[in-house]
């Protein structure tokens, strides 16, 4: 009969504002989440590639016959250009750090206990030892990072060259235009998916560029990757088709 | 030689009058003595007139057989349009044969093989030209000269080198 | 505040997954421009007896004087596809093919083909089409279905279903060579002589329509320039002056001829409106003004001439009346012959006393020569601007060869009996 000393059991009531921004609030983390932030994060392997491969073979002189036969155009393409580009291999170095895990920052631990007490040498050396041994551990992080990144960096710099050796560019392409494919592996080093991100606005760029891909097929050196390496990197990335050798 | 020299037809005339005059039949001794002075006299002119005109066309046929001789075709040097000294000791000795005579010429001017066809029509044009312009100095009227250009059109010989083309730089006289 | 902390977690797992995934992107600004292979089937005849005309050879030989493609043999092929229910990528695949084609002919009155052309490597159909015609102009039909599939698979428009005039020479040493003015197809098959002369035929030249020809004949025993209608084969002598008649060209709208007279004393260009003859002079100048070529836009035309010593290209501009140099490189420079794109022009060009054609692109100044036979003339280009067709020796005897405009692709076309001179292609024959 009298108010019980319990709060009365109301029903589940919906507090609007607050819930209402919670939603938004999950909305946005979704949002975040699953946006393209690649476009600011790219990674870009800007290794020029080695010279030139001239695919030079012994001819048998039983070959030149009047007969209208295109010849492989790597020589008289050379010839016929006015600078080639001689770098030397490039040095699997990234222009990017890869992002890594953050890395374990040296951490000074204050003894937040009050017993039993240290002193201040004890603290200090405490200190010290942890100092040396977070250093150490960050050294071996970073040293692991950047096998990890020289890797990764050989293995772009490996399929890069396997794309440049199979793209023959139609007579309509020009330098700078620009086709961006996305391209998506399993871990053997199969391409399972090549599709067009940004199409140059010519097809038969477009196509010639997929080709070259698809004419590739596979990259099975990629599958000496270790694992974490292969999902973070190779198991999607981006080919920019960027010609600046044409003539013009 | 194509037809008699002028002093030929000359006496041709000659002789015609001399024999109207002859046999306009005169009644009189004094008109027949008259006529037959003028008949010797006649005689006699034609005599030396056909004697000239046989020196003439004597001279005229040694003119011809020296240009025979040296050949209607001069030579040049490659890209060249110069009369060179071998070409004009025989053109000398073509103008001399047409100096006294009114014939015409057609002069065709030709060039090795080697560049574009029309610049060498051009050039084969230069060369008739070099050769025209030499004629028209040396007395030759204009208007008795046709030059026309073959460029590498008509070669004397159809292979390549030096050999081969230094045949086929050259200006014909015709 | 329980919330706040969920949030906040979310928020770190949010930083971590950003940082996790940086998407790495491959620039590739280079390539390795081999050949397509494209294998052509022979197309399926469906009527009685054997088909009038091998159709897939006719496209084969095609795409394969372009050098953008490598033919498949018929003898590698695994099956004879010619419908795409027949098609099995794999046997395609098995032997490096990249695209096919299949096709069939049919005649009901007119022929008609069908084709289609497939991607073996993304296993899909790019291009389907059809087209009919005369039975008598199969080839050209055949022609037809090459642009077609060129122009998919490089993006420029085909130059297959073109023609081409030459100059043919039978030699009688001694006495006067035979000349013949010859129409052929753009790769060489069915001659036709239009002019047969014992004088000198020379500069065969289209109209931009297609229509009429020009050309320079000796045959009244000095040089005039005639023009003739291909259709009816009537004659039109333009010229009959003294001194040179030659190198006539047609002016882009049609209305115009340029040529070559020297009948004010030494060779310049004039331009004759086609429809009054009257003529207008171009150059003024002793030296040899000749082989003028326009530019696609009509307004200025180049030429050779040899007023700075030796043969050099020179630009006129019909608005300013100003000409200018061209050509700087090199002691020999002439025959200019301008790309539809206005950009690209080939040329006679003498190095280390060998002529050979090059091309100069007028936007970089540069030059390249193309060719590396040694006694090269006449260039003429494909009206889509690839190829390069040309006169030159061969075994001392006069052959075309072609070049591609970037130099990559060249070869001889077969010899035939004389010598063959003086190229001309036509432009585009109309869809």
């Amino acid at each position: 009969m009298s108010a019980s000393i319990y709060a009365k059991p109301t029903a589940p009531r919906i507090i609007l504002r607050p819930a209402l921004v919670s939603v938004l609030l999950h909305v946005l983390i979704i949002y975040l989440m699953t946006v393209n932030w690649s476009e600011s994060e790219r990674e870009i392997v800007r290794t020029k590639p080695a010279p030139k491969v001239i695919n030079a073979r012994l001819v048998d002189v039983s070959e030149f016959r009047p007969k209208p036969k295109p010849k492989p155009k790597a020589a008289p393409k050379a010839k016929t250009k006015p600078v080639v580009k001689a770098k030397p291999k490039p040095k699997p170095k990234p222009v990017v750090k890869p992002k890594a895990a953050p890395k374990p920052k040296p951490v000074v631990k204050e003894q937040a206990k009050p017993e039993p007490r240290i002193t201040e040498q004890e603290l200090a050396a405490i200190a010290r030892a942890d100092l040396a041994r977070a250093v150490a551990e960050e050294e071996q992080a970073a040293e692991a990072t950047a096998t990890a990144a020289e890797m990764a960096a050989s293995y772009a710099s490996l399929i890069q060259q396997t794309v440049i050796s199979r793209w023959s560019r139609p007579p309509s392409a020009r330098n700078g235009m620009e086709a961006l494919l996305a391209i998506q592996l399993i871990p053997t080093g199969e391409v399972v998916s090549v599709s067009v991100l940004k199409s140059s606005g010519n097809t038969a760029f477009d196509r010639s560029a997929i080709n070259a891909v698809e004419k590739a097929g596979s990259f099975p050196e990629l599958q000496k990757l270790p694992p974490g390496e292969f999902e973070k990197t190779f198991r999607r990335f981006r080919l920019l088709f960027r010609p600046e050798d044409l003539r013009y | 030689m194509k037809h008699l020299p002028v002093a030929g037809k000359f006496i041709t005339v000659l002789f015609t009058a001399a024999f109207l005059v002859a046999c306009s039949g005169s009644d009189t001794k004094k008109e027949d003595e008259a006529a037959a002075a003028a008949a010797a006299a006649a005689a006699a002119a034609s005599a030396s007139a056909a004697r000239a005109a046989q020196e003439t066309a004597d001279k005229q046929q040694t003119l011809d057989d020296a240009a025979a001789a040296v050949g209607n075709v001069f030579y040049f040097d490659f890209d060249s349009s110069n009369l060179r000294s071998d070409a004009i000791e025989a053109l000398n000795a073509h103008i001399a044969a047409l100096q006294g005579t009114d014939r015409s010429v057609r002069l065709e001017g030709h060039t090795d093989e080697r560049g574009t066809r029309e610049y060498n029509i051009a050039l084969g044009e230069r060369r008739a030209n070099s050769v025209r312009d030499y004629m028209v100095a040396n007395g030759i009227a204009t208007h008795r000269i046709e030059s026309v250009s073959y460029g590498e059109e008509r070669p004397i010989a159809y292979g390549s080198g030096e050999s081969n083309w230094s045949q086929n730089r050259r200006v014909e006289l015709k | 505040m329980k919330w706040l902390t969920v949030l906040a977690l979310k928020l770190a797992l949010l930083m971590i997954s950003l940082g996790a995934r940086a998407e790495l992107t491959i620039e590739i600004t280079q390539g390795m421009d081999n050949p397509t292979a494209i294998a052509v089937v022979p197309f399926a005849w469906q009527g009685p007896g054997s088909a009038p005309t091998d159709i897939a050879s006719v496209i084969d030989g095609d795409l394969n004087r372009s050098g953008q493609f490598l033919p498949v043999s018929r003898s590698d092929m695994l099956g004879l596809p010619s419908v795409q229910s027949e098609v099995y990528y794999r046997d395609w695949r098995a032997i490096d093919t990249e695209y096919l084609v299949i096709g069939r002919v049919s005649v009901a009155g007119q022929m008609r083909i069908e084709y289609e052309l497939f991607d073996v490597l993304r296993q899909n159909k790019v291009h389907a089409g059809v087209v009919t015609g005369a039975v008598s102009e199969a080839r050209m039909l055949a022609h037809q279905v090459s642009d077609a599939i060129y122009e998919k698979l490089t993006g420029i428009r085909g130059a297959f279903a073109t023609r081409l005039l030459y100059v043919s020479v039978t030699r009688v040493p001694g006495g006067n060579d035979y000349f013949r003015l010859t129409l052929a197809d753009s790769d060489g098959a069915r001659p036709i002589v239009l002019l047969e002369s014992r004088e000198p035929v020379m500069g065969p030249t289209w109209s931009p329509d297609g229509r009429q020809i020009a050309y320079v004949s000796f045959e009244s025993s000095r040089p005039a320039i005639y023009r003739q209608d291909l259709a009816t084969g009537q004659r039109e002598q333009l010229t009959n002056f003294k001194g040179l008649n030659s190198s006539p060209s047609w002016s882009p709208d049609g209305n115009t001829m340029a040529m070559v007279l020297s009948k004010d004393g030494s060779p310049d260009i004039y331009l004759m409106n086609l429809a009054s003859k009257q003529l207008t002079r171009v150059t003024r100048h002793y030296a040899i003004d000749t082989e003028p070529a326009w530019m696609p836009d009509g307004k200025s035309l180049l030429f050779t001439s040899d007023r700075g010593g030796r043969p050099q290209i020179y630009r006129y501009s019909l608005s300013s009346g100003n000409t200018e140099r061209v050509t700087f490189e090199g002691t020999y420079n002439a025959r200019a012959r301008v790309a539809q794109d206005g950009r690209n022009v080939v040329m006679v060009h003498q190095q280390n006393g060998s002529f050979h054609i090059a091309l100069l692109d007028l936007v970089s100044d540069r030059l390249h020569v193309l060719t590396a036979t040694e006694l090269d003339e006449s260039p003429s280009i494909a009206p889509n601007g690839s190829m390069v067709l040309y006169a030159t020796k061969y075994a001392e005897q006069g052959i075309l060869a072609a070049v591609s405009v970037d130099g990559g692709v060249k070869f001889r076309l077969p010899a035939r009996e004389g010598d063959v001179r003086e190229p001309a292609w036509s432009p585009y024959m109309g869809r």
